[in-house]
């Protein structure tokens, strides 16, 4: 008698030659996410493949009925699964249960003790499959720090990015190390010769808490961490702030802890 | 003091990589050549501290292009692996190593735009304080499973059952204990004057709910020395059937100490 229960997608080992469909599931099933490095077939093949403990026959693809790759999943002898990702198109459960599966049965037989992923804490899909596999989450953990290196510089990099906005301000850091300029103009699709429309001035650590951290610069203004000059120029300053600040969070697989 | 960049084929590096081993283990030196003098890796940066051409120090850095969400993207210095010889420590080396490689890193690749890493609460604490850095929320948790649960730990448990039953005043206690870890089946135990014993009979009961950080990070461990009460009022520990069984507890609480700290090594 056989039991009912969904059929889940099937899984083989994944090869070097699927590299390149692994590498654009990653690089789309991580698109609203910061902090990680986008996948190439040759970084996958360095990255992912050629790390310590990391074995041909830990590396697993899922494919649909046609055939088609729907998620991967690499993992260690020692049961770390150092990369995962499934394509945000398939049927992400099902996908994600299969793989898991894979890799429990891999690491059970090499003797590992404990099997472990790092999961986006927005991924329900993934995290449902993981808690019906036996995996419980912990406490997310805040390890990860970053400091610009020259707040100005990268105010400006991150401006560059945008499709318009031309404006021009300058950047006054209060408390600059060495390879840091005090000041610097950010001066963007205008000539340099135009007056700043506004100076904000803060230290290091409050400017990296506005720009990388997510945190308000609302707040940052009030709690006097961030000073906008004139203060009527606020409420424009704080608009550029949002819009070059980085609010997509942090992920990275235990493979990127590098 | 000195402090200066080399390559993973100078002669130094054989020392940066036995620091590197010595200190990290399982994550030792095939990391550090894999990271580092794989031809395939991109191109790292290795800064030692020298004195008296003793390598005394160590710090790294990795190449990256992170991508911050949508079509952002930024250069980035990725550090890692700062060490100080065990006898120099607690003299700021660490402090100023840091800095110091941090100006030659940004020095060798301009383009990068900012510096992360990964590291532990209490060294990420004097970088914020002492380097600006930044501390990022999570935007992940971490899964796990304990996998071979009977062949692995109860093994570990079983050959630890003198140490636990030796300990005083376990004949006070009369309880069953269940431990629920998470990722894990629940263990299940009788406490009393024969120790820890596999298996629940005892209508009484004590639950701990320890999560894999907790047990790794010896959580546990301070919570059951220091921190009974406010797990009690967490919810971490509970105890159902009769009140005597949390007396039992604090009686005991040496020996599960004892099991909880014998759980992390399995």
């Amino acid at each position: 008698m056989t039991t009912g229960g969904p059929t889940l997608p099937k899984t083989r080992l994944a090869l070097p030659e699927d590299d390149a469909a692994l590498a654009d599931i990653f690089n789309r099933a991580h698109q609203h996410l910061a902090g990680h490095v986008t996948r190439s077939a040759a970084d996958l093949s360095w990255r992912v493949r050629g790390q310590p403990g990391m074995s041909p026959d830990g590396a697993f693809v899922a494919e649909d009925e046609d055939g088609r790759h729907i998620g991967y999943a690499f993992i260690k002898e020692n049961g770390d699964v150092i990369e995962f990702a499934v394509d945000p198109t398939a049927d992400r459960k099902a996908a994600a249960s299969a793989l898991i599966t894979a890799c429990e049965d891999h690491a059970t037989r090499e003797g590992a003790v404990r099997m472990r992923l790092n999961v986006p804490l927005d991924d329900q899909e993934v995290a449902e499959a993981l808690s019906e596999a036996g995996l419980a989450a912990a406490r997310p953990e805040a390890r990860h720090y970053i400091t610009a290196i020259d707040p100005g510089t990268l105010l400006q990099t991150l401006l560059d990015q945008l499709p318009d906005r031309p404006i021009r301000f300058d950047l006054s850091l209060t408390d600059s190390h060495p390879w840091q300029s005090s000041t610097t103009s950010i001066a963007r699709s205008v000539a340099v010769d135009v007056e700043p429309e506004f100076i904000v001035e803060g230290d290091q650590r409050s400017l990296n808490d506005v720009i990388l951290g997510g945190r308000s610069p609302w707040r940052a203004l009030l709690m006097r961490k961030v000073r906008v000059i004139p203060a009527s120029r606020a409420p424009r300053a704080v608009r550029l702030l949002r819009r070059v600040a980085i609010d997509a969070p942090w992920f990275y697989h235990l493979g990127d802890i590098l | 003091m000195r402090f200066r960049q080399i390559t993973p084929s100078d002669p130094k590096a054989t020392k940066v990589e036995e620091m590197v081993d010595s200190a990290f283990g399982f994550y030792g030196a095939p990391y550090w050549r894999w990271k580092y003098a794989s031809p395939e890796a991109p191109p790292g940066i290795i800064v030692i501290a020298e004195a008296d051409e003793d390598v005394v120090g160590c710090s790294h850095y990795v190449s990256a292009n992170y991508h911050l969400g949508g079509e952002t993207r930024i250069e980035a210095l990725f550090g890692g692996d700062l060490l100080v010889a065990p006898e120099l420590r607690r003299q700021h080396i660490a402090t100023e190593l840091s800095l110091r490689s941090r100006e030659i890193a940004v020095a060798q690749r301009p383009e990068a735009r900012v510096v992360t890493m990964y590291t532990w609460r209490a060294l990420g604490a004097h970088y914020e304080e002492l380097l600006g850095y930044t501390r990022l929320k999570p935007g992940f948790a971490q899964w796990s499973k304990r996998l071979n649960w009977d062949a692995g730990v109860k093994a570990v448990l079983a050959g630890n059952e003198a140490l636990i039953r030796s300990f005083p005043r376990l004949e006070t206690a009369d309880h069953g204990f269940r431990l629920e870890l998470s990722g894990s089946p629940p263990l299940d135990f009788d406490v009393g004057e024969e120790g820890f014993i596999p298996g629940r009979k005892k209508k009484a009961r004590v639950t701990i709910k320890v999560d894999d950080v907790g047990l790794a990070g010896g959580g546990a461990k301070a919570r059951l020395a220091s921190g009974l009460l406010k797990a009690f009022v967490t919810g971490r520990i509970r105890v159902t059937g009769s009140p005597r069984a949390l007396w039992g507890l604090i009686l005991v609480r040496g020996a599960y100490q004892r099991v909880l700290a014998t759980l992390r090594k399995a």
